[in-house]
């Protein structure tokens, strides 16, 4: 045979194989799918159905990437993914030609003056550089981005020593002062795998001025790397501060508390995430985790959903006073508001007694979770923009305001939104998946599989492998800068020179229809319905 | 030695005060606004001084030495800081000569004794005042420096009568210390030179002049 021949052969077995491939593959499925009883659609339909089960699959990529607006898509947009990415990574806010936010739609908006700020005019320390890494762009083609990274001096945007908020000043023996009114929201090492962690404690011990909060899966070395402020929490299943028996340790409380690290307890209320209660399987109590949470390894944990330690409020107050008491350290609580009742009983009490926490974490009926049932998720609790000016409100009505410090959580991951948070209350502010995002969360929503591919939300040893935190800590630290020099900015637009000097009246509700009305209307929406029933029962 | 630094609210200023304590010099540092005195006094100035005009006349008594940098200038207000009031340069100088001061060293800018080619003076500008600076009886020097940037210092300069290369660039923390260390440093007095990032360390470079 000649060369002609061979060629001939192979063209004959090349056109076969691209007809015959398919037309198998074609019957296979239509006999495996039409014998199946699962999936009517199959039966009737077995190849078309297959491409219907293969779209559904791939939707939400293709919708994310492809046919999703810039400013579509839960629970972030992909204008404000990246908008947090770009933070992170390159330090950079400025964008060209106008907003892409929909301006029809319903929203707050900044009152910005007629005579704004200057820029040295601003109260801000930026005394101490901080060191960091970000990312020149040097060319970008179609399919490439070329780019480095470099080293910079960043100026820092902490508070002016006289403005710092303090936690605890006048009820602890040691107050918490930050420089910085953004922090770390509550995330468990075990929720999150240790590089996760690790890189976001480096991060924050760079950026300096603000804190991390270590969830309620206790207090981890993985907290520690990078040596930032502490917040730990204490949720209704006492990990890292419990007996074996699953007893509060006032021994182990001591312990922690003795750590210069460990700034602030946070007690857990019942709310959104776990009103459930938690669980634990038994298989994932690893040794490690088991030496941190202090519960046995390999046993499976079913937590409550309320502390035994009280069960109501003057029970609550008085354990807080004995942990502040042991521990010297400011001790607050974190709620999510549903029922005001109960919020202005609690408040009532404040007065009355004049005990409380030092500061009250309001977590927005939005905020994430690692894991919690849809309809908790979707719709117990009020989202931060109702519950925090009650809140605020009711501790003014009760004359307790200067008393406790309000810290803000809900999907505040951009300097607009926590400059709005801080004009309705707040004094500071938790982020958690803004954090995660410059850590490297892609939004997969697998939070709760151990399959995060991203190798954020895993303790997969594998997936992890693609975060190198030494990297990843930098963008980190570049965020949560950004959002303070953000503050800055907006707080110069509005003519007041520091953040902290944020009131109701910077800010105002626009409606869809262009009405605009001020803050003190949703208070009194938000309470028509209490006052209502009240006077019903008059 | 008591060191005067006039615009030291700068980016290069804040480093150059710092610089300065780092080097056990005793200073002070003159700022345009109130807000700005905590964060001189932070980064370790001595002294920190409010400017307005009226304290021109006194303002280098019992000073040996000033740097000043003339990106930053303290008679114009905020927002027109890159333009180089060259008037105030004038004053400036003549004060520090009749008040005793003897060491000058003032930051101008790469090509400030070229006219910029387009209707903008900023650089062009610049010229007078070295000029002026050069026809003084202070011991005088005038450093000029590349495009700032952000990055950390490493302590390496390249330094000369001209460089060349279109783009040179050194971080405000090493210009600062340029400035400091030519204080002390003979081979800088009665000079005026390019500075930009290079690989020889600043006294070298700075005593090799």
């Amino acid at each position: 045979m000649g060369l002609t021949d061979y060629l001939v052969i192979g063209l004959f077995i090349f056109i076969a194989l691209i007809i015959l491939v398919p037309v198998l593959l074609f019957i296979y499925l239509y006999i495996k799918d039409d014998n199946q009883q699962q999936h009517s659609i199959l039966r009737n339909f077995p190849v078309l159905g297959k491409v219907r089960y293969f779209t559904e699959h791939i939707g939400p990529e293709l919708r994310q990437y492809l046919f999703n607006g810039d400013n579509e898509g839960k629970p972030f947009s992909r204008k404000e993914y990246q908008d947090v990415v770009k933070a992170g990574k390159y330090k950079e806010r400025l964008i060209g030609f106008g907003s892409l936010k929909d301006f029809e739609a319903e929203g707050f908006y900044i009152r910005n003056t007629l005579f704004p700020k200057l820029t040295d005019e601003m109260k801000v320390d930026n005394a101490e550089k901080i060191k960091t890494r970000v990312y020149k762009i040097d060319g970008e083609g179609l399919f490439t981005r070329k780019e480095h990274n470099e080293e910079k001096l960043a100026d820092p945007y902490y508070l002016k020593d006289d403005d710092a908020v303090v936690l605890g000043e006048s009820t602890c023996r040691f107050p918490f002062r930050v420089k910085g009114q953004i922090g770390q929201s509550a995330m468990s090492y075990g929720a999150l795998g240790e590089k996760a962690i690790q890189a976001m404690s480096k991060g924050l011990g760079l950026a300096g001025g603000t804190w991390m909060n270590s969830g309620e899966g206790g207090l981890s070395e993985h907290h520690l790397a990078g040596n930032p402020d502490i917040m730990m929490q204490i949720g209704p299943d006492l990990f890292g501060v419990r007996k074996p028996n699953g007893e509060f340790s006032w021994e182990e409380f001591k312990k922690k508390s003795e750590m210069p690290q460990v700034k602030a307890f946070e007690i857990k209320l019942a709310q959104g995430a776990k009103t459930r209660g938690g669980h634990v399987e038994g298989e994932k109590v690893t040794e490690e985790i088991a030496k941190i949470r202090l519960v046995e390894v390999g046993k499976t944990i079913n937590s409550p959903n309320r502390f035994y330690e009280f069960s109501d409020v003057p029970s609550m107050f008085d354990w807080i006073e004995e942990l502040r008491s042991v521990g010297g350290k400011p001790v607050g609580i974190k709620i999510v508001v549903g029922d005001m009742d109960a919020l202005e009983n609690m408040i009532s009490y404040m007065k009355e007694s004049g005990k409380g926490p030092d500061f009250i974490t309001v977590d927005g009926g939005e905020g994430g979770t690692g894991a919690t049932y849809q309809e908790l998720a979707d719709t117990v609790g009020l989202p931060i923009n109702s519950a925090l000016p009650v809140v605020d409100e009711m501790l003014r009505q009760y004359g307790i305001r200067d008393r406790v410090k309000l810290i803000a959580s809900g999907k505040l991951i951009t300097p607009d939104k926590i400059a709005i948070a801080l004009a309705m209350g707040a004094d500071l502010v938790n982020i958690a998946r803004g954090m995660m995002i410059s850590v490297g969360c892609i939004m997969a929503q697998v939070c709760h599989s151990n399959t995060c591919p991203a190798g954020v939300a895993t303790t997969d040893k594998k997936l992890q492998d693609g975060l190198v935190v030494d990297e990843k800590m930098y963008r980190v630290a570049n965020y949560i800068i950004s959002l303070r020099e953000g503050l800055y900015n907006l707080a110069a637009a509005a003519g007041i020179d520091s953040p902290t000097q944020f009131e109701r009246k910077h800010i105002v509700h626009k409606d869809e229809l262009g009405r605009v009305s001020p803050v003190e209307d949703l208070i009194i929406a938000a309470r028509r319905t209490q006052l209502q029933k009240e006077s019903m029962v008059e | 030695m008591k060191v005067i630094v006039i615009g030291a609210h700068s980016s290069v200023g804040e480093f150059v005060v710092s610089k300065l304590m780092e080097n056990g010099y005793t200073s002070c540092a003159v700022v345009s606004d109130e807000n700005q005195i905590d964060l001189l006094k932070k980064r370790g100035a001595t002294e920190v001084v409010l400017y307005d005009e009226g304290i021109l006349p006194t303002l280098f008594h019992g000073y040996d030495a000033a740097i000043y940098l003339t990106g930053v200038n303290p008679k114009a207000k905020t927002g027109r800081t890159v333009m180089v009031d060259h008037e105030s340069v004038i004053e400036t100088v003549k004060e520090a000569e009749k008040q005793g001061v003897k060491r000058f060293v003032m930051m101008s800018a790469i090509m400030a004794n070229e006219a910029a080619g387009d209707d903008s003076r900023e650089i062009g500008a610049k010229e007078m005042p070295d000029e002026l600076l050069r026809q003084s009886n202070l011991t005088y020097t005038i450093v000029q420096p590349g495009a700032f940037t952000d990055k950390p210092g490493n302590g390496k300069i390249s330094a000369g009568e001209t460089l060349d290369s279109n783009e040179l660039e050194i971080s405000h923390e090493d210009i600062a210390e340029v400035l400091v260390m030519s204080l002390e440093t003979e081979g800088t007095f009665n000079k005026t030179f390019e500075v930009a990032e290079g690989d020889t360390v600043i006294t070298k470079a700075l005593s090799s002049l």
